[in-house]
Formats: structure tokens, C-alpha cells, sequence
């Protein structure tokens, strides 16, 4: 019985969050990795990386901001591009 | 409530355009056309795990493009479309799925643009027929967006109703595209006043605004044809047809920004997007404010239907062949025209006759780009 009232306040706080409030909170970590895959998907950023084929193992240097787009340790945060700097 | 939303694909410049809005947790819902990644072989986890986040918070709206509503004649395509959308049904929390009005002149069944059939008896059975077979695979509920495109102003005029009559049979819903009416404002020298009463309001569920463009005319060569290419900023137009609109629209869920990725490929693009996006979710946010109703309709037929060979018109399908063939390799609007009036369509329910110019070489215009 407990555990069935707590299903049921799950359902009544998801309905609230949803129906009452109109915000859409999307995890830091997945913009991140948004903000990456776009940033890498052919096109030509501001930090100076241009990968005209992301499937390839080559890998481009971006000068600004010190890594490649190989590399996890891209400086997304300050990178003018994926929208943070 | 009514959600500020975007039509979000697998394209870099739209995601980029939304990134921004997304990081300050503006954007309530997503459009996504689900059928659009048939190129794509590995769709990136971060795009599925996007799509995942609005749908797990029932925030997410299926809107197809390629499934060709009104061909006369039910294709393979079909059959393989269906079975997509049931699949991506399974692994996704759909609100709702909807598909344009019209049937697609492309060359191959992924490109083309919608353009209009005539409104008669057999061709509101088709769509009847192929709404409730969406319906089934879907379970969800299913809606019909207005088009842009019209051969006359009388077709302008019956559009709305001709709308309803396909839906309601599946409780179903409208897709109101403003830019859709915009662009029918300006062809036709219609009033809003005069059209909007047309359409039947308490069915429109959804909302769509976007920009378009402006093309040269040979036929009336003083004036310009409103096209709606969907790549360009929003006109200020189309933000004051919604403020007029909104609160006629009591079944009102989502109001969706449209824009192609051909036309954010800029920075200030995207910016202008931005932009966009806040003026849209400025006006939803003090309709919001005043809206005192809850939404009365859920658009659900609340039964599956039984539904057996699809239904088909070969007199249609030979003569949307013939239609596509004549705008294909017209050379201009006069060739096109003479060839209708020596086809199977004239003196038809195409009503060829009455068709303005204009919009014959917008057809044709639609029809080679696509061939």
C-alpha cells in the first residue's frame, strides 16, 4: 500500500511539474553534448575547427581554444560557438 | 496551458539556433519530423537522448512530412511509412502526430512539396481513410495542417471548411500555420477578418509561424507572390495575426516556430531566431495569463477503427500524374496552362479554368524544384 501512494505521489508531482509549470530543464550534460555534436558536425565555428567529415579519425586542431575535436577536454565553456562564451 | 515550442530536427544550424533557448530552459515543447532522417544511418545518442527528455515530460509533437495525404493511389511508401511511425510511437511519448494537406509532386517519395486537390466527395474519403489509419498505428491524437498553397480564392475560402469535414470523423485537429494564411492574405487580397471565420477555431490545436519570401511574378508583374519557404525571420505580421488569434482558440496546446536550417546559416540568423522564438513566448505567456478555460477537446476518437483496403481513385491518380507532369516540364506558366486545358483535367473537379496565374507558375515553381 505504501509503496503504491508513493507511485502515486510520483504520478501527481511529474503531472504537476508538466501541466503547471511550463519550464523544459535540459541536464547541463546533455547541452554539453549537444552543444559538441553540433559544433563538430561540419560546420565551421568560431574556435577555428572545421570537420567536413566527423566520422573520419582525422583530427582537426582548434587553435583558440587549445583542443581538437577528438578530444573530451574541448573548452566548451568558453568556446563563442556552442553558446556559452 | 499553451506551449512555446520549436520544430526541432537533425539539422546543426537549427540546433544551434536553439541551443541558446534550450540553456535557458525557454523552449516548452518539440516539434520533430520523424520521418526526415531516412539519410541518416547513426542518429547521435544526444539527438535521441534530446528527443527522450520532452517526451518522457509529455512535451514532445510528431509532425510528418512525406506521407502524401491525398495520392489517389496507396503506394509501398505508405505501407513503410506507417510502420515507421508505429515503431518510433513505441519509443517515444508522442502528445500528438500530425501531416500536411495536400499530395506530393516529388520525384521520389522522400522530396517534394505539398500542392492542393480538388475538394469533392472521393477525395474526403481518401483523407478520411488514411487519417484513421494514422490514428490506429499511432494511438494518439491526429491533426491536418492548412496549406499554403491554393489555385483560387474560392479554394481559399473552403479550405478551412473542407479541413473539419476530413477531421472530424476522428475527432481530429488543425494545425493553424499562420504564414500558411499570410502568404493566402497577400495572393488573394483576403482580409484575416474575412478568412479566419472560415476555419473552424475550437479545432485548432496546434499553431505554427515562420517567414518566408517574396517572388517576382511574371504573370502580374507589378506585384510579388508570397511563398512559404520557412527560411526566413518571422514577419511582424504573422506575430500580430497570432495576437489576434490566440484567444479564439480555446483547444490551443502548442504554438510552434518553424525555420529551415537553409536559412540560419548565419549568426545573425540565428540571433534574429532568437528573437523570434522570445516574441513568441512573450505573446504565449500573457495568453497564458489570461486564458481562464482548460482545454475542453482531447482530440482522441477514443475508438480504433476498422479499416480494410485502403481506399483508392485511379481517375485521381492519373490525374495528379498528369498534373505533375504538365507542372514538371512546363516552360512557363501560358505552356502550362494550354497543356492543362488539352489534359484529362480539364472541366474536371480541378476546376483548371479558374486557376490564377500566379499560382500556376508557383506551382511550377514547387514542381522543378522538386523533380
Amino acid at each position: 500500500m505504501t509503496a503504491l501512494i508513493a507511485e502515486w505521489d510520483k504520478l501527481i508531482i511529474k503531472y504537476l511539474i508538466t501541466t503547471k509549470t511550463r519550464t523544459m530543464k535540459i541536464s547541463k550534460n546533455l547541452l554539453k553534448q549537444i552543444a559538441l555534436g553540433v559544433c563538430f558536425a561540419g560546420a565551421v565555428v568560431s574556435c577555428g575547427i572545421r570537420d567536413e567529415d566527423p566520422l573520419s579519425d582525422e583530427k582537426e586542431i582548434c587553435d583558440k581554444a587549445g583542443s581538437d575535436n577528438g578530444d573530451t577536454k574541448h573548452d566548451w565553456e568558453n568556446c563563442e560557438a556552442c553558446g556559452k562564451g | 496551458m499553451i506551449h512555446s515550442s520549436v520544430a526541432c530536427n537533425l539539422d546543426g544550424n537549427i540546433l544551434k539556433a536553439v541551443l541558446p533557448l534550450l540553456y535557458q530552459e525557454k523552449v516548452q515543447a518539440i516539434e520533430w519530423s520523424f520521418d526526415a532522417l531516412f539519410k541518416v544511418k547513426n542518429i547521435p545518442e544526444w539527438f535521441v537522448d534530446l528527443l527522450q527528455e520532452f517526451s518522457k515530460a509529455d512535451r514532445l509533437i510528431g509532425h510528418g512530412i512525406f506521407f502524401s495525404m491525398f495520392s489517389g493511389r496507396w503506394t509501398t511508401e505508405q505501407d513503410k511509412w506507417l510502420a515507421h511511425l508505429k515503431k518510433v510511437s513505441k519509443n517515444f511519448n508522442f502528445q500528438h502526430i500530425t501531416e500536411h494537406f495536400g499530395f506530393m509532386t516529388g520525384a521520389d517519395f522522400h522530396k517534394g512539396a505539398p500542392i492542393g486537390i480538388p475538394y469533392t466527395e472521393a477525395t474526403l474519403a481518401i483523407g478520411i481513410d488514411r487519417l484513421k489509419r494514422i490514428y490506429n498505428t499511432c494511438e494518439c491524437p491526429v491533426g491536418l495542417e492548412n496549406l499554403a498553397f491554393a489555385y483560387s480564392l474560392d479554394e481559399v475560402k473552403k479550405h478551412g471548411q473542407f479541413l473539419e469535414r476530413l477531421v472530424s470523423p476522428i475527432n481530429g485537429f488543425i494545425i493553424l500555420d499562420l504564414h500558411n494564411l499570410y502568404c493566402q492574405l497577400h495572393n488573394f487580397d483576403i482580409s484575416l477578418e474575412e478568412i479566419i471565420k472560415l476555419y473552424p477555431l475550437d479545432r485548432v490545436r496546434e499553431i505554427h509561424i515562420s517567414g518566408g519570401s517574396w517572388e517576382d511574378s511574371t504573370s502580374e508583374p507589378d506585384r510579388k507572390v508570397r511563398r512559404d519557404t520557412h527560411d526566413d525571420a518571422v514577419p511582424k505580421e504573422v506575430f500580430n495575426m497570432l495576437q489576434m488569434t490566440i484567444s479564439y482558440c480555446p483547444n490551443l496546446k502548442y504554438v510552434v516556430l518553424e525555420q529551415l536550417g537553409a536559412g540560419l546559416s548565419t549568426q545573425q540568423n540565428r540571433d534574429q531566431y532568437v528573437k523570434d522564438f522570445l516574441e513568441l513566448d512573450s505573446i504565449i505567456s500573457q495568453a497564458n495569463e489570461e486564458k481562464k478555460n482548460t482545454i475542453l477537446n482531447d482530440f482522441l476518437p477514443h475508438q480504433n477503427f476498422n479499416v480494410s483496403d485502403p481506399l483508392q481513385s485511379e481517375e485521381l491518380f492519373n490525374q495528379q500524374l498528369e498534373l505533375s507532369h504538365i507542372l514538371e516540364s512546363a516552360t512557363d506558366y501560358k505552356n502550362a496552362d494550354k497543356m492543362l486545358r488539352n489534359s484529362s483535367l480539364k472541366s474536371s473537379s480541378w476546376k483548371v479554368e479558374e486557376w490564377k496565374p500566379a499560382m500556376l507558375e508557383t506551382a511550377i515553381a514547387i514542381a522543378q524544384k522538386w523533380a
